[in-house]
Order: C-alpha cells, then sequence, then structure tokens
C-alpha cells in the first residue's frame, strides 16, 4: 500500500471531519479556543492545532454558526469564549443526519451484494 | 515587566501576516485570526515568564500553536497589519476625569429621579414638576427614566475597574438603548429651561446653592456617560440588543405622548361653541383621554413657574381657564377633578383619602365652598334634636368644631341640606368660650358684614341659602397650628307626615365641604321628645332625659355626616288642631291645624333619570322599589344620557310597565357627568301635557353646572299649577342646577338619601292609597275654642318659613321684599335672608345688624311646663275622641 495514499486520504478525512467535531464540542457548551483545541485532539487521529483551529472558528462565525464573546479574567488575559447559535445548532443536526446517513451507506457497501 | 527584542517582534508580526492571508484565502477574518493567534502567543509567552523574548521564543511558541515559522529573511517585510482586537479589553483605569465623569453620570439622574419621585409623593414646590413640567407623568416613566442611572452605574463599574459579569451584557445592551432614547426625549423637553439650568449651574458653583439646577442637567449628563461607555458592552454585531431597547423606549414614550395629544385634542373639541362638537369632545376624553393629565390641569397652578414649558407637551398651547377645564372634566367624567380614584364611591369616606387638598385657598371669603384645604379637618360633631310629633315638627342643633392644623388660618366652609322643608332658625358662634348668637338680616347686608370682618381677619360665621332645603356655611379663621372653631345651627324641621299617626324625620348632611373628617371619631346624636321614636340600626340606645322625656341617642359612624341615615320614625297622635303662642309677636298665635284629605291620583308620573357614572345601580335598586302597578295613573321615564336626552312614551302604570323600565335603563350608557336640565325639562313638559302629573326627578350629584336652569323655571313660574317636581338625590354631593331651582312652589326636595328606596317607597305608598296629609299653620290674634294649647317656639318659625315661601313664589318685588323683612323678624335663613355672627357688638352696630336675643332663642331642651302642657293638651283630645265614640 501506498503510505502517501493513506496519509492523503486521512488528512482529507480530518478536513471534512474537523468542522463537524468542532460544532460537537462546542453543542456540549460554550468553551475558549485553547480548551477545544483539547477536547478535539481526544478524537483518535483528529489532532489540530491552534494555528488550524483558529481560522476554522472564524469561517463558522462569519457563517453565523457560532458567537463569540469576551470574558475578563482576574488571573491573565481576556479570553474569547465560542458557543452555537440556533442557525448552528441547525447546521450540526443536518450534518450529524448526514454523517450518519452516509457512514451507514459506507457500512451497506461492505456487506456482499444479494443475488436477485 | 517583559520586554521583545525587535527581530522577536518582526517575526512574530510576519508570521502572523502569512497566517491572516492564508486565513482570507480560506474564507476566514484575517484580523480576527491574527488577533486571536497573537493574544495566544502573548499568553504562552507569559507563562514562560520570560524577561526577554527574543526569535527562538516566539519560535517555539509559534510551533507549538502549529502556526508556520516564516524563514529569516535580509529585506524588510512587509510590515504586518497592526492588528486590532475584535473587542478592545477593559482598560482599568481611564485616568479621573473619565471616572469622575462616569460617576455623575449615574449619580445626578439618580439624584434628580428619586428627588422628584419625592416631590411627587410629597408635593414639595421646589422640584422640576413645579417649576417646569412634571417629568413623571406615570411610574412606567420613572421606570425608563431609571435606565440611565443603571445602565452608567454599570459603565462607572467597568471604568473603575470591576468586571460586569458576563451573563448581564445582552441586558445591559438592551438597557443601554432605552437609556438612550430616554436621554435624547429629556434632553429634547429641557432644551427650552437650558439656559436657566446652565446659569443655577453657576450659581451652585459661585454661591453653593442647591441642587434644583442640576434636575434639567441630568439627561444631557447621563447621555454624556451612555456615549462615554457604549461599547464596553457590545462586540461587533451585537448592537441589535441595543438598537431593540431603543426602539423599544421611544415607541413607549411616543405611545405615552399619544395619550397627550389625545387629551389635547378632546379638550379643543369639548371647549368648541358647537353643541355637538362639545358632544364629540367630552366622548372622546371619556374614551381615549388622560384622566390625571386634564386633572393636573384643572388645578389651575402654572405648570412653569419660570414660563418654560414642556416643548413635547401638547397641552402647553391649551388656553382654558381652569374653571372651563373643570366644567370639562365633569362632563367627561362624571367626578370632581380634585377626587383621584377613577371609581369613585359616591357616598362615604371610602374616597377620603384619594381627595387631593390643597394649601392655598382661593375661595376665601367667597361663595362657593371650592377644593379641600390641607390642614382643616371637622374634630366633633353632635346633634341634638327634639320632636313635637303633635305639631309636627322638630328641632335640631348641630354643633360643629373645626380644627386646623396648617401653619395659616382657615375659613371652614359647607353646604349642607336640611331635612326636607327645615328652615336654619339659630345660628351660634363660641368666642373665647362665649356663646355669641347671629343677627338674620338680608342676604347680601349679612355677607358684606361677613367678608368685611373676614378681610379684618376676625372671627365671623355666616350662613346662607343656597338651593331648595340647602345652606351654605362658612367660618373664619379657623386659628392655625392646631386652632379650634366651634359653631352650632338650629334647624326647625317640619316632620314628614307618613300617616295621620306617624311621621318621620330625617338629619342634616354636608353635600360639599372643604375640610376633612379624617379626625372625625363619630357623630354624636341625642333626639328625645317623642314616646315611640324608632331608629334602624344598631348604634341606638333609648334612654330617658332628666325631664322624663324619651330619648334615642348613638355615637354614630362619621360617615352618617354624609350619607345620613334611615330616617326616624314616631307615632303621633291623630290631633286636628293646636295652638301656640308667637315668641316673636307676642300679641298672635299660631294655630296648626291637621287634615287628610282623599286625593286623586297622579294622571301621569314622569320619572327623569340621571345616567351620570355610578348611577346605574342606585337607580335599578329604586326603580325596583315602585309599585308593579297604579291603576289609573301612566308612566313615562326620560333620561340625560351619554350628552343626549332619551325618552319614552307614557304608557298605562300596569303589569309590564316595569320591566320596560328595566329594558330602556339597560339601553342607556351611563357615563360622565350628564347635563339634566334638558332631561327635565322633556319630563316636565311630558307631564305638562296631562292635567294632575307630575315629575319624580332620580339623579346624583352635579359638581358642575352644565346649561341653566332657565328655561325650567320660566316653566315653573308660569304655570304655578303645573306638574310638580320632587327631587331625590342619591349620593352626598352638591348640584348645581338644584342650586338654580330654589323659591319655586311647583319645586319640592324630598332629600339627599344613600339609597333611594326606601323614600320612593314610602312616597308612593301614601300617593297609591290615595291620601294627602295637610298640615296649615296660620297666624291669628285670638285662639278658636276647643284648640289644644302648646308651647312651642318652633310652629311659629315654620309658619313664617311657609309665609317667606309663598311671599317669594309671587315673584313681585314688593312681596320679596315682605318675605326678606318677614324672615329677619322670626331669624331665619331664608332665600332672601341670612345669618351672621360676628365678634363684636360694634361690628353689629357698624353693619347695621342686631344678634338675636337670648329670649327668643330656640332650644333643645323643652321647659318642664311645656311636657305637662303637652301631656294635658293629649289628655283633653283623648277626651274628646273618647267622647264623639261614645255618641256615635
Amino acid at each position: 500500500m501506498d503510505a502517501d495514499f493513506l496519509d492523503n486520504w486521512l488528512v482529507q478525512a480530518r478536513k471534512g471531519l474537523l468542522e463537524l467535531c468542532v460544532l460537537n464540542a462546542l453543542s456540549r457548551g460554550e468553551c475558549y479556543g485553547y480548551e477545544l483545541c483539547r477536547q478535539i485532539e481526544e478524537v483518535p487521529g483528529l489532532g489540530v492545532t491552534e494555528g488550524t483551529l483558529y481560522p476554522l472558528l472564524s469561517r463558522l462565525r462569519l457563517a453565523g454558526l457560532v458567537t463569540t464573546r469576551l470574558v475578563e479574567s482576574t488571573d491573565g488575559p481576556v479570553r474569547k469564549y465560542y458557543q452555537l447559535t440556533p442557525a448552528g445548532r441547525e447546521a450540526l443536526r443536518l450534518m450529524n443526519d448526514h454523517m450518519e446517513r452516509m457512514q451507514q451507506g459506507a457500512v451497506r457497501l461492505r456487506r456482499p451484494r444479494s443475488t436477485p | 515587566m517583559t520586554h521583545w527584542s525587535a527581530e522577536a517582534k518582526k517575526l512574530l508580526e510576519r508570521a502572523l501576516l502569512e497566517a491572516g492571508r492564508k486565513a482570507a484565502g480560506e474564507g476566514a477574518d484575517a484580523d480576527e485570526v491574527i488577533g486571536d493567534l497573537r493574544l495566544r502567543v502573548e499568553q504562552e509567552l507569559a507563562a514562560t515568564a520570560v524577561e526577554v523574548v527574543a526569535t527562538d521564543d516566539v519560535a517555539s511558541v509559534l510551533t507549538k500553536l502549529g502556526v508556520p515559522t516564516p524563514a529569516a529573511e535580509e529585506a524588510t517585510p512587509a510590515t504586518a497589519k497592526p492588528a486590532e482586537p475584535p473587542v478592545k479589553p477593559a482598560k482599568k483605569h481611564t485616568g479621573c476625569l473619565l471616572t469622575a465623569g462616569m460617576f455623575l453620570s449615574w449619580f445626578v439622574p439618580c439624584v434628580a429621579l428619586a428627588w422628584e419621585v419625592l416631590a411627587k409623593l410629597t408635593d414639595i414646590e421646589l422640584s422640576c414638576r413645579i417649576l417646569f413640567f412634571d417629568p413623571l407623568p406615570s411610574w412606567f416613566h420613572a421606570l425608563l427614566i431609571a435606565t440611565v442611572p443603571v445602565v452608567n452605574f454599570a459603565g462607572w463599574r467597568q471604568v473603575c475597574g470591576s468586571a460586569w459579569p458576563a451573563r448581564y451584557r445582552p441586558v445591559l445592551r438592551v438597557l443601554w438603548g432605552v437609556a438612550l432614547a430616554v436621554s435624547l426625549w429629556y434632553g429634547i423637553r429641557f432644551v427650552a429651561v437650558l439656559p436657566i439650568a446652565l446659569i443655577g449651574l453657576v450659581a451652585i458653583i459661585y454661591f453653593g446653592l442647591g441642587l434644583l439646577a442640576l434636575l434639567p442637567l441630568a439627561p444631557y449628563i447621563g447621555l454624556g456617560g451612555l456615549l462615554a461607555h457604549h461599547q464596553r458592552f457590545d462586540e461587533p454585531g451585537q448592537g441589535r440588543g441595543k438598537l431593540a431597547g431603543f426602539t423599544g423606549a421611544t415607541l413607549a414614550l411616543l405611545a405615552m405622548l399619544a395619550s397627550s395629544f389625545a387629551t389635547a385634542h378632546g379638550l379643543r373639541l369639548a371647549a368648541s361653541e358647537e353643541p355637538a362638537e362639545q358632544v364629540r369632545g367630552i366622548q372622546f376624553l371619556r374614551q381615549w383621554g388622560d384622566r390625571s393629565l386634564l386633572a393636573d390641569r384643572c388645578f389651575g397652578a402654572s405648570r412653569s413657574e419660570f414660563g418654560f414649558g414642556d416643548l413635547m407637551d401638547p397641552l402647553r398651547a391649551i388656553g382654558h381657564t381652569p374653571d372651563e377645564l373643570q366644567r370639562i372634566f365633569y362632563r367627561a367624567y362624571g367626578q370632581p377633578f380634585y377626587m383621584t380614584s377613577a371609581a369613585g364611591k359616591r357616598n362615604g369616606l371610602r374616597g377620603e383619602r384619594s381627595r387631593v387638598d390643597v394649601a392655598f385657598d382661593r375661595g376665601q371669603g367667597g361663595d362657593n365652598v371650592g377644593q379641600g384645604v390641607s390642614g382643616l379637618s371637622l374634630a366633633a360633631s353632635r346633634i341634638d334634636g327634639q320632636v313635637e310629633p303633635a305639631l309636627a315638627s322638630a328641632y335640631l342643633e348641630w354643633t360643629l368644631e373645626f380644627a386646623n392644623s396648617a401653619s395659616v388660618e382657615r375659613e371652614a366652609r359647607a353646604q349642607i341640606a336640611l331635612p326636607p322643608g327645615g328652615v336654619v332658625s339659630r345660628l351660634t358662634l363660641w368666642v373665647n368660650g362665649e356663646e355669641r348668637e347671629a343677627a338674620f338680616s338680608g342676604k347680601s347686608q349679612v355677607k358684606a358684614a361677613y367678608q368685611k370682618v373676614v378681610q379684618a381677619r376676625r372671627d365671623p360665621v355666616l350662613v346662607t341659602s343656597c338651593g331648595e332645603d340647602r345652606v351654605m356655611m362658612q367660618c373664619f379663621p379657623v386659628p392655625r397650628d392646631g386652632g379650634t372653631m366651634k359653631v352650632r345651627l338650629g334647624i326647625t324641621v317640619p316632620l314628614d307626615l307618613l300617616s295621620a299617626e306617624s311621621a318621620s324625620l330625617r338629619l342634616p348632611v354636608f353635600l360639599e365641604r372643604n375640610f376633612n373628617l379624617l379626625r372625625l371619631a363619630h357623630n354624636d346624636v341625642w333626639i328625645e321628645g317623642a314616646a315611640d321614636l324608632r331608629a334602624d340600626g344598631a348604634d341606638w340606645i333609648a334612654a330617658t332625659n332628666k325631664a322624663g322625656a324619651v330619648a334615642l341617642h348613638g355615637s354614630l359612624a362619621p360617615a352618617t355626616v354624609l350619607e345620613g341615615i334611615a330616617p326616624l320614625r314616631m307615632k303621633r297622635e291623630a290631633g286636628s288642631s293646636f295652638v301656640c303662642p308667637d315668641p316673636i309677636v307676642k300679641t298672635q298665635t299660631i294655630v296648626t291645624q291637621f287634615a287628610v284629605h282623599t286625593a286623586a291620583p297622579p294622571a301621569r308620573i314622569v320619572f327623569a333619570l340621571d345616567a351620570s357614572v355610578g348611577m346605574k345601580e342606585p337607580l335599578m335598586k329604586a326603580l325596583a322599589a315602585l309599585p308593579a302597578r297604579w291603576p289609573g295613573a301612566e308612566i313615562a321615564w326620560v333620561a340625560a344620557a351619554n350628552e343626549a336626552v332619551a325618552s319614552s312614551s307614557p304608557r298605562p302604570w300596569d303589569d309590564g310597565a316595569l320591566d320596560d323600565v328595566g329594558r330602556f335603563m339597560g339601553g342607556l350608557a351611563f357615563g360622565g357627568g350628564q347635563d339634566n336640565a334638558p332631561a327635565l325639562l322633556k319630563a316636565w313638559d311630558l307631564a305638562a301635557a296631562r292635567p294632575h302629573s307630575l315629575v319624580v326627578w332620580l339623579h346624583g350629584p352635579g359638581q358642575e353646572l352644565i346649561s341653566s336652569a332657565d328655561a325650567l323655571r320660566q316653566r315653573m313660574e308660569r304655570s304655578p299649577g303645573g306638574p310638580r317636581v320632587h327631587d331625590i338625590q342619591i349620593g352626598a354631593g352638591p348640584h348645581r342646577l338644584v342650586e338654580q331651582l330654589e323659591s319655586l312652589s311647583g319645586y319640592r326636595g324630598e332629600g339627599v338619601v344613600a339609597e333611594a328606596s326606601g323614600v320612593l317607597k314610602d312616597w308612593c305608598a301614601s300617593r297609591v292609597a290615595g291620601l294627602s296629609y295637610d298640615v296649615v299653620r296660620t297666624r291669628v290674634e285670638e285662639s278658636p275654642p276647643g284648640a289644644v294649647r302648646v308651647d312651642s317656639p318652633h310652629a311659629a318659625r315654620l309658619w313664617a318659613w311657609t309665609e317667606v315661601q309663598t311671599l317669594l313664589d309671587r315673584h313681585v318685588p314688593v312681596e320679596t321684599e315682605k318675605a326678606a323683612q318677614l324672615a329677619a323678624q322670626y331669624y331665619l335663613v331664608t332665600p332672601v335672608s341670612g345669618a351672621v355672627v360676628l365678634e363684636t357688638a360694634q361690628q353689629f352696630a357698624e353693619a347695621g345688624l342686631s344678634p338675636m336675643s337670648a329670649s327668643v332663642a330656640t332650644v333643645v331642651v323643652p321647659e318642664p311646663a311645656t311636657v305637662l302642657m303637652a301631656l294635658f293638651g293629649a289628655a283633653v283630645l283623648g277626651l274628646r275622641v273618647w267622647r264623639r265614640r261614645r255618641r256615635s
């Protein structure tokens, strides 16, 4: 097997899943950037750096799927918290539905074909 | 403190620039990404606690964050666009000036609001409300204004370094919008006042005067604070909350102003010369007008002591006098403008605390009772009465004590409803503990004497007639700072004959007054003289006086001075003729004769009904007391309703007649203060169309005269034999139309009652039975033989009163003059005479008056000889009746 092929595929897969995973993580409650990064890292094979995460979060904000708020912190600089908007929740629901259907479809393709 | 090397800064800027470009290429916000990454780099470096940040440190952090580190380049890289963080972080201290300004931006509006609220509750003179205009017409306005100090307080806290909890930010954004709208709103309203306020500010600073000038400046100071920190609760794209708050507050303020515009529009129509427009205006005000706003204008106080009004007040241009506004107010709402309770109970003391009293008495020395004045109370009320059932007369003495807690002297004024047919025959004032009797003379003479003495601030009391069975009493001065003043009215009353063997007596009540009853504990009543005296209610106690006469007494509720009590009833011996010596003209004797006639029932009874506010229930109760049928009679009804006259055609009073009345009543629109004059006129015309008819007028109080009674007076004066008008007023209060119906033989007051059903029932019962009980008093030189002699001074006065009324009813000047002389001679208060007590004999002499001598003053306690004479008379009468029966 070509290792490059797998690596490429994993990169593409991470790209496709990253937004879904970020939205799913935010659906559990608001987070700031570093905290979100730590949560995403728990997904096997889905390591992400903050350098990658912040542009993604900015895109999501511009799309109206997340909002941000600044919180003053007594023990450090201000933190920016991210949370889902209603549009974000709706988009997440649709994405999860699609993901589930695609996964089920992909699993069905593994079964032997039924003879007519 | 951390220092950065130049190379480290350059490296960071290049890396961030590159990351920003890449992010922009992916559709992200470059500035935002740069800002976030910069923040993370700073956090990481801060965690390492290095003192000098070198390129290696920056590279290490960038690698950790996954941000590509650009290769070192000789050429000077393009300077990274200084990225602005998405939101400026709050700074702990931005200068003393800003902090002080933010403090004032919440403190001044807070103080201004608190002061105006206090001024509204306690009527403080030194307030924006009195000097300029009322900034708090409703509590909702106060709530809106309160957002300004609340939001600016949050901003001040922010400036001082105290973080505002994040969960309040959305609310604060909305409140910020509201506060902005409110500040702009009041800023516009106070524009005209600004020059005065600025001058006042200089005065404060230089002379150290009070803070009053800061009140008009409060909205501008608040506005400054709002603008100074408008970003502190905001993030990019989060202005929706502020916009919502601003829009909502503006719409709410406009909506509240709409009621002012509606009131101004209604007032313009109501004050029109065109009657149809007046009616439209009255009905518009009733439906859409702001009652409290109109009431405020009725008080007549200038809304701006400095001539600066509220620029946004549509009523600013209303130039009507307070009298005109008060009349319009009454027509629209059916209540005096000084009663703050919108529901308005007509009876009892329930409305006492909702009455607005004024500090300055505009009506002092005048002809009207006017509005209540602060500090003046009725402290004690006592009624002593003696009934003489045999003579069908009674004498009551009402002693009143006034107290004044104000810091100025007050004049106590009241309109009193006498028992039907009653006349004031004595007036006494206590001066330094001594009783002084009144002088009785022509009305204008006694009035002039009173006013002259009032101006000299001495002690007079005046009683004059002001309508059928109504008198006005004025006494001055009630001393200030807790001083008291005591007066006594003596009232001679004919008993109401219910049958040949029974009679009833009502007590006098206040219809209108400028003092409150809050200090009155009870109304002490003592009535004696009849063997069988009955009263409703458990408050009465039976007793006997020292002369052995039966008495009833009670400490009645204070409300009885307004509502009265159910009539006292008593039995009487059915004698036919009594004689009494005349105490004034001692050569004369008064003969009192009783007769029972069979009277034909009235051919037509027309009910004139008042559909003013609050009258529906009392009228329904009253009409329920009517008999179901009245053989031989017709019934018709006319109502003053909805600024018009509704009427029915006469129909036989048989089964179904009262159902028709009920349907008629159900179709009426009750509300406001209706003009009863046209309805009464229509009712009289309906009654006059058929001989032997009469009118029963059921109405409530009427504080304003809407149209004159001239047309009705003309009809009644020109038709002495025309229909009689029987007037039953339901509920205490003056009635300006009734005051114009004095001295008309065709008009009879049946009294002011809390509930009309009892009176109406008695009234109908006697007439349905077709019997009438007449009492005729004549003055002769010699007693007729066989007449029973009774020593009573009251018969003479009742004779004189009847004579005066007969003379006045002729409406001839010569007869009127005779009536005045007779009234003065017999010490009576009539439409042409009054009574005044002056302080000194010199004042009486200067006014050309002489007070009543104590020897002719009527008293309540009878002489023992009188009792014996009455018993003797009863015995003789009993013997004659027994002999007559024996013969038959």
